[in-house]
C-alpha cells in the first residue's frame, strides 16, 4: 500500500531539464552584523568552481555583492561552507555598520553559465521578511 | 476589579507565553524528526547504491533503490530523483519481469510523476492484467485514466472500490468524486482518509502531512477557508517546512487578502523548491503590498523560467502565464499539444482559457463544454465558464 501511495504524492511538473535556482536567507544580528546563508546545488558549483571548498566558497563570495548605505563594499567572512543532501551551504557574516536598511545586494551565483538562472534570497531585517528575486542579469537591489 | 483585570491579563500573558514556548518546541521537534527521516532516507539511497553497485544482478535492490529515489523526489520536488527512480525501475525489471510487482510499480510511479501517462498506463496495465482484483493497481489504473480524459474506462474501474481500508484507492475515489461534481462524497472520502492517515502504521511524517495538505487544498478550492486552515495547521505541526503546504498556505493567505503573510509563506515555498507557480503567488502577494516593482521581479523571473524549459509546461505555470498576459501565443500552443495527448477536462480547460486570452472568443466558446462535460463544480472552472461563455 505504501507504495501504492506514492503515485498520489508525487506532484513534479513535467519538464525536460531542471529548473535553475538557488536560495538564500540574510537575517541582522546584533549591532549591524549580518548574516548570509546561500544555498546552491552541489554539481552546479562543481561545474563553475572545481578544485574542493576553498575554490566554492571563492566563487560564492565573488558573485554575492553586499555594499552598505553609502555604497562601499561591506567585506564578508565565511563562517562555514557544509553540504546539505544535494545542496552545498555557504555561510558568511558581515557588519553594516550604517545599519542594512538602504543596504544593496546582488546574487549573481551561475548566471554565466544558465540564462534563466533565478537567485532568491528571503531577507529578515527587525523581524520584516522580503523575499527578493535575482534573474539574471539585475542590478544590486536595495533592502528596504 | 482593575487589579483582577491586570492578574488575569498577566496569567492570559502567562498561558499565551507557555503555549508559544509550546508551540516552539513542538515545531523544533517536529523539523528535527523529519530531518533524522531524511537523513535515513540519504543513508538508505547509499546503502543501497553500493549495493546494487557490487550486485549486478540485484532486481530487488534496484527496485528499493527507485522506491527511496521517489520518495525524496516528493520530498523535495527534484525532477532528477525522478528520472534516476525510473532508470532503477528499467533496470530492475529488466533483470526480472516476473514478480516484480515492486520495480513495476516505482516505473510507473516514476513515469506518472514525470506525466508521462500513456507509459505509465502500458505498466500499469501489465500490473492489472496479472492480478485484476488487486485495489491499489486498479485504483491507480483509474486514476491514469483520469489523467489522460478516459473518463469511462476509469469510472469503471474506480466506482468498483466502494468502502476500503486501502488509502491509495480511498484517495483516488476522492478524487472521481470531485471530477464528477459530488464534492460532499469527495470531501467524507479526504477526510476519513486524513484521520486515518494520522494512525496508519508505517508513514513517514512527510506523507501523513500530504494527507494535511489535500484536505487543505480541496477545502480552500471550494471556499471552505475554516477547514483549510485547520489542516494547514495540522500540516505543519507535522512537517513545518513542507513546500507544498507553504504553497497552499500562501494561496490561501491570497484569498484573505493577508499579503504580508502570502508573500512569507510563498518565499518559504520557495526556499525548499522552486517552483516558478510560487513566484506567480509571490507576485500577487507584493502586488497587494503595493510593490509593483518587486511583483513585476517576481513575474518577469517566472516567465524566465518557464520559457526554458523545452518539454511540456506544467497546467499550473501555463494558467500563471494567462493570467499575467505573458506568452499568450506560446502558452495556446502548449495547451494545443497538451490536448493532443491528453483530452482530461484540466486540458480542455486550459485550452478553452488560453483561446479566451487570445482573442479567440469563438473557439473558446466551442472548447468550453468540454471541460465541465464530468459535472465537475471546481470555481476556477466555472469562473473560466462564466467570463467565456459571457465574452461576445
Amino acid at each position: 500500500m505504501l507504495l501504492g501511495l506514492l503515485v498520489l504524492l508525487i506532484g513534479s511538473p513535467s519538464r525536460a531539464h531542471p529548473l535553475h535556482s538557488s536560495s538564500a536567507s540574510l537575517t541582522d544580528q546584533e549591532a549591524g552584523g549580518v548574516r548570509i546563508t546561500v544555498r546552491i546545488f552541489s554539481d552546479d558549483l562543481a561545474a563553475v568552481a572545481p578544485g574542493g571548498d576553498s575554490a566554492r566558497v571563492a566563487y560564492v563570495r565573488q558573485h554575492v555583492s553586499f555594499t552598505g548605505r553609502n555604497r562601499q563594499v561591506i567585506p564578508l567572512d565565511v563562517v562555514s561552507i557544509a553540504q546539505d543532501g544535494d545542496l552545498t551551504q555557504v555561510t558568511f557574516r558581515g557588519t553594516a555598520r550604517e545599519g542594512l536598511i538602504g543596504a544593496h545586494v546582488q546574487l549573481a551565483m551561475l548566471w554565466e553559465r544558465y540564462h534563466d538562472q533565478v537567485n532568491l534570497l528571503r531577507a529578515v531585517i527587525d523581524g520584516h521578511t522580503t523575499t527578493m528575486v535575482f534573474s539574471n542579469g539585475d542590478p544590486p537591489k536595495e533592502l528596504k | 476589579m482593575a487589579v483582577g483585570v491586570l492578574v488575569l491579563s498577566v496569567l492570559a500573558l502567562g498561558g499565551w507565553s507557555t503555549e508559544r514556548r509550546g508551540v516552539a518546541r513542538a515545531r523544533a521537534a517536529a523539523i528535527a524528526e523529519s530531518v533524522h527521516e531524511a537523513e535515513v532516507r540519504s543513508a538508505d539511497i547509499a546503502f543501497f547504491s553500493r549495493r546494487t553497485e557490487r550486485d549486478p544482478y540485484g532486481a530487488g535492490d534496484r527496485a528499493r533503490l527507485g522506491n527511496l529515489l521517489l520518495s525524496r523526489a516528493r520530498a523535495t520536488g527534484r525532477f532528477e530523483d525522478l528520472v534516476a527512480a525510473e532508470q532503477q525501475a528499467r533496470a530492475s525489471l529488466e533483470m526480472r519481469r516476473g514478480r516484480n510487482r515492486g520495480g513495476a510499480l516505482v516505473l510507473t510511479n516514476a513515469l506518472m510523476g514525470q506525466h508521462r501517462f500513456r507509459e505509465a498506463l502500458e505498466e500499469a496495465g501489465r500490473l492489472e492484467a496479472e492480478d485484476s482484483t488487486d485495489l491499489t493497481i486498479k485504483s491507480l489504473v483509474g486514476e491514469i485514466l483520469l489523467e489522460l480524459g478516459r473518463y469511462r474506462e476509469a469510472g469503471q474501474r474506480l466506482e468498483q472500490i466502494g468502502t476500503t481500508t486501502n488509502l491509495a484507492a480511498q484517495m483516488r475515489l476522492a478524487r472521481w468524486r470531485e471530477v464528477n461534481g459530488d464534492l460532499e462524497g469527495a470531501r467524507k472520502l479526504l477526510l476519513d482518509a486524513r484521520d486515518r492517515a494520522g494512525t496508519t502504521f508505517g508513514l513517514s511524517r512527510e506523507q501523513r502531512a500530504w494527507f494535511q495538505l489535500r484536505v487543505a487544498e480541496f477545502a480552500l478550492r471550494y471556499g471552505r477557508t475554516a477547514e483549510a486552515a485547520t489542516a494547514l495547521e495540522r500540516g505543519f505541526a507535522i512537517a513545518p517546512d513542507d513546500y507544498r503546504l507553504h504553497a497552499v498556505a500562501a494561496k490561501l493567505s491570497l484569498s484573505q487578502d493577508r499579503w504580508d503573510d502570502a508573500a512569507d509563506h510563498a518565499s518559504r515555498s520557495l526556499d525548499a523548491h522552486f517552483d516558478p507557480a510560487a513566484l506567480a503567488i509571490l507576485a500577487q502577494a507584493e502586488r497587494g503590498r503595493g510593490n509593483s516593482t518587486a511583483a513585476a521581479e517576481a513575474v518577469n523571473a517566472m516567465v524566465s523560467a518557464i520559457k526554458a524549459q523545452t518539454g511540456a509546461w506544467h497546467r499550473a505555470w501555463s494558467l500563471a502565464l494567462l493570467d499575467e498576459g505573458r506568452e499568450l501565443d506560446a502558452v495556446l500552443a502548449q495547451a494545443r499539444r497538451d490536448l493532443e495527448d491528453r483530452q482530461d477536462i484540466y486540458a480542455w480547460d486550459l485550452y478553452a482559457w488560453a483561446l479566451h486570452r487570445t482573442g479567440d472568443d469563438a473557439g473558446a466558446r466551442s472548447a468550453m463544454p468540454h471541460a465541465l462535460a464530468t459535472g465537475i463544480r471546481d470555481p476556477l472552472l466555472l469562473s473560466h465558464a462564466a467570463v467565456i461563455l459571457g465574452a461576445r
